[in-house]
């Protein structure tokens, strides 16, 4: 005890542990405490099959909208709680009246072929977009749009037919994109496989149902970005096999994580979850506008009789939350509208109510997929409860919602997946010119709702007219809303900054590899 | 022999032209509305839809579009892809090395296992290599090709880490790499053409040993190898190149299941995908170019039977 060995020792030790203590503080390989974003490296993102073009004006695939959004930019951006951002538009004005909006752009932006950005560029761009003989499916998304004029070379002003609030967060997605005009000049047909943007990727190449590769685009105007030097898109259909490669190592990033396969993902020490509470809605439609369905209360003890909670323990596992209307999420969510659910008592009520007090009977078209045959299944062990029975007829889920639009399929499921305002979805599905109303279903004091909502700017009075609006629907039930699905990424630790925006895209620019 | 080819060549035409009609008529009629099913869920109104459907010439009416499209077959023009941005011709060209590499592999692994074991069985009657060969033929025809798929991949790819667990790099850009990303694909492909080689290679065989002039070679003083394989083999032969050339196209169909699982941008789930998305340009352009691919492999299987068994030469060629 206190002989000068032993003190020695202890001051070789404390020595040791200032020493270790200093050297973590350092850029150590965990680097939580240590620095920000760490420029390079390559991400691998699995992408789902189906990409066939990156013209965002004519893109109609899903999986094509992960590389746009990382080879372009928007006039306007999303952040995690939908609500509108700049990007290159830096800010914007708008009139009084709601009629002119005045964008601001950023200046000293290049695309990717070293030509200017401009407000002359999102003219022609807007204007590529509206022109008929183009035959974009974005046509009529900027039919509020009216007159596009260029005050100077960084001023754009969008002159509007009337005032229309769903125009702007519709600039962040499909008809905000803008793309070169040089490029498409120069490529011609060819452009969907060679896209030129602004963004912080450059284009590499695309070896189709393969592939898609990015560089690192030198001159971004965002300084100091992007982080990662590449990206390379594997293209992989199988969502169970993407899961097996982020597990083996050999994806980095994927989404498509399925809810039993969950418990396996968080055991694995090398992957991290990013789960959403999304807003996409699954359920079932049909024909209003024809018996059997034109009768309400019959569509009342349908959405009666079914049990969501059930469905969310059963089906999936747990996770997600149980949908009575349409919404869940957004600044015009509202917690407070309760639907009917698991009620079978109510339900065989208002069956004798709509007339059929012994049962009723109808065939329903369930797309021959695992997943959709066993949630159609117990959906037809709960209506059985309250003598409701379902035939079920087998689809080729490619051609199922071609079917629907043709008129070929009465009762069927549906799912629909989030837009950045709640306008488009709900005008899309529910105003009696809606193109994707293909239940028919025509109300106008709905459609008086949603030209008001439209027409004014102020956040709070849209909520509330959204919002009696989904009530109505509830009671009308053109749909039966059963579930908001969670949605889960994948993705391997080194991967940072990763943030789910609620459109349901991943988005990969932002990110960072650690070392 | 060249009467003999170009009688068969003559008569592969009207196959050609029957096949074309068929596959047309079947997709424009039957299958509905290309533009419906290429938009999906994504909302565009009514007029663009219908500009889309002129800009394909899918509203005209049919025969004006199958004689549009015969005539321009026939002058070598394919067409132009309804959904991707590229030509038919191209499309196909990029997918279709995968594809026949693909088959190719499978087929020599069949070849190269199958004959040797069926022989092996047939030649050790109801002892253990026939046991073995014929659990391994069972397992081979009657393991589904997406089970095989996702338990190689389970194994090889994420347990032991040996090998990748899907995708595709160009032979000719890393040969090595290449040959790794094909190794399970191709031992799923080919497990049930080797099964059947197996079992065919088995039966027939065992039939052939039993021919009186199996034993007269014997007594003559062969060798137990020269009989079989100069003699016995040979025998064979017409009734195998048969079995091999009939089961070929069905091995090129059958890849699009393998192809899905890898993730190998090949020619099966180019065909897959396109009927449906209704991408009715390439879908006729595969089909065509499958069609003549049959045509052609039953032309050299004519041929190669001809060659191994004279008697079909001279019979063929009408000599009596």
């Amino acid at each position: 005890m206190g002989t000068g060995r032993g003190v020695r020792w202890l001051a070789m030790g404390l020595l040791a542990g200032l020493g270790l203590l200093l050297g973590s503080l350092g850029t150590g390989p965990t680097g939580a405490r240590a620095q920000g974003p760490v420029m390079g490296g390559t991400l691998r993102v699995g992408l789902d099959a189906g990409a066939k073009s990156f013209d965002p004006h004519f893109s109609l695939q899903w999986p094509e909208r992960y590389v746009m959004y990382a080879v372009y930019n928007t006039l306007v951006g999303l952040d995690k709680d939908l609500n509108v951002i700049p990007e290159l538009a830096k800010s914007w004005d708008i009139s009084r009246d709601g009629r002119t909006i005045t964008f601001h752009l950023q200046t000293g932006v290049k695309f990717h072929d070293g030509t200017d950005f401009d407000a002359e560029v999102v003219r022609w761009n807007i204007e590529r977009i509206k022109d008929p003989k183009n035959k974009s499916p974005q046509r009529l998304v900027l039919d509020a749009i009216e007159r596009v004029e260029v005050v100077d070379k960084a001023t754009v002003r969008l002159h509007l037919r009337e005032p229309f609030s769903p125009l702007l967060p519709s600039l962040a997605i499909y008809p905000g994109f803008i793309v070169s005009p040089a490029a498409v000049a120069k490529y011609g047909a060819d452009f969907p496989r060679h896209p030129v943007g602004t963004g912080p990727f450059r284009f590499v190449e695309w070896v189709t149902d393969s592939r898609v590769v990015l560089e690192r685009f030198g001159g971004y105007w965002a300084k100091g970005k992007p982080y990662l030097d590449r990206i390379e898109f594997r293209i992989v259909p199988d969502p169970t096999v993407r899961t097996v490669m982020l597990r083996s190592g050999e994806l980095d990033l994927t989404d498509g994580i399925k809810a039993r396969d969950i418990p396996t993902l968080e055991a694995d020490p090398n992957v991290r979850l990013a789960k959403l509470d999304s807003l996409r809605f699954t359920g079932l439609q049909w024909r209003v506008d024809q018996p059997p369905f034109d009768n309400k209360a019959l569509r009342q003890a349908i959405a009666c009789a079914i049990d969501r909670k059930q469905i969310k323990e059963a089906i999936y596992s747990g996770t997600g939350r149980v949908a009575t209307h349409p919404d869940g999420g957004g600044w015009w969510y509202d917690l407070t509208i309760q639907g009917c659910d698991a009620n079978p008592e109510l339900a065989k009520k208002k069956l004798a109510e709509a007339g059929h007090p012994n049962g009723f009977r109808h065939r329903f078209s369930v797309s021959n997929t695992a997943d959709e045959v066993l949630l159609t299944e117990l959906i037809q062990q709960q209506l059985a409860k309250a003598g409701i029975q379902m035939d079920l007829e087998l689809v080729n889920p490619a051609e199922r919602y071609a079917r629907v639009i043709e008129g070929k399929i009465n009762w069927t499921h549906t799912f629909w997946s989030p837009r950045p305002d709640p306008h488009i979805r709900f005008y899309n599905l529910f105003h009696s010119k809606g193109f994707d109303n293909t239940t028919k279903y025509s109300n106008p004091e709905v459609d008086k709702l949603l030209a008001e909502a439209a027409a004014t700017y102020d956040v709070k009075a849209r909520k509330a007219l959204y919002n009696r609006l989904e009530r109505i629907i509830v009671d009308d039930a053109p749909y039966v809303f059963l579930h908001w699905p969670q949605i889960t990424a994948g993705m391997n630790r080194r991967v940072q900054n990763f943030v789910w925006i609620p459109d349901l895209i991943l988005r990969v620019r932002e990110l960072w590899l650690m070392k | 022999m060249w009467r003999f080819i170009a009688q068969r060549l003559v008569l592969s035409l009207p196959v050609l032209f029957l096949v074309s009609v068929v596959v047309f008529g079947v997709m424009r009629l039957a299958l509905g509305d290309p533009v419906a099913v290429m938009l999906g869920q994504e909302t565009v109104d009514p007029e663009t839809r219908q500009a889309l459907r002129a800009a394909l010439g899918v509203d005209r009416p049919i025969h004006v579009q199958y004689l549009d499209w015969a005539g321009r077959l026939l002058r070598g023009d394919l067409g132009r892809s309804f959904t991707l941005p590229m030509g038919v011709a191209e499309v196909i060209g990029e997918r279709l090395p995968v594809t026949v590499e693909l088959s190719l592999l499978a087929m020599l692994l069949a070849l190269a296992a199958g004959i040797p074991l069926g022989i092996l069985a047939a030649l050790r009657r109801n002892s253990a290599p026939d046991v073995v060969a014929s659990g391994v033929a069972a397992v081979g025809i009657s393991m589904p090709s997406f089970s095989l798929g996702i338990l190689l991949i389970f194994c090889f790819a994420l347990k032991l880490r040996w090998l990748p667990s899907s995708g595709f790099v160009p032979f000719r850009q890393d040969p090595w790499q290449n040959l790794r990303h094909m190794l399970l694909p191709m031992l799923s492909l080919s497990a049930w053409y080797l099964a059947i080689l197996t079992r065919f290679t088995r039966g027939t065989m065992a039939e052939v040993l039993r021919e009186p002039f199996i034993l007269v070679a014997r007594s003559k003083g062969l060798s137990a190898g020269t009989v079989i394989l100069r003699h016995a083999l040979r025998n064979c032969l017409v009734p195998l190149v048969t079995v091999l050339g009939v089961n070929l196209p069905v091995l090129v169909a059958g890849s699009v299941i393998t192809e899905t699982i890898f993730a190998l941008p090949g020619m099966g789930r180019l065909l897959a995908d396109s009927i449906l998305g209704r991408d009715l340009a390439v879908v006729q352009g595969v089909v065509i170019l499958i069609t003549l691919f049959v045509v052609v492999i039953n032309l050299i299987v004519g041929i190669g039977q001809a060659y191994v068994d004279p008697r079909i030469r001279y019979r063929g060629s009408g000599v009596a």
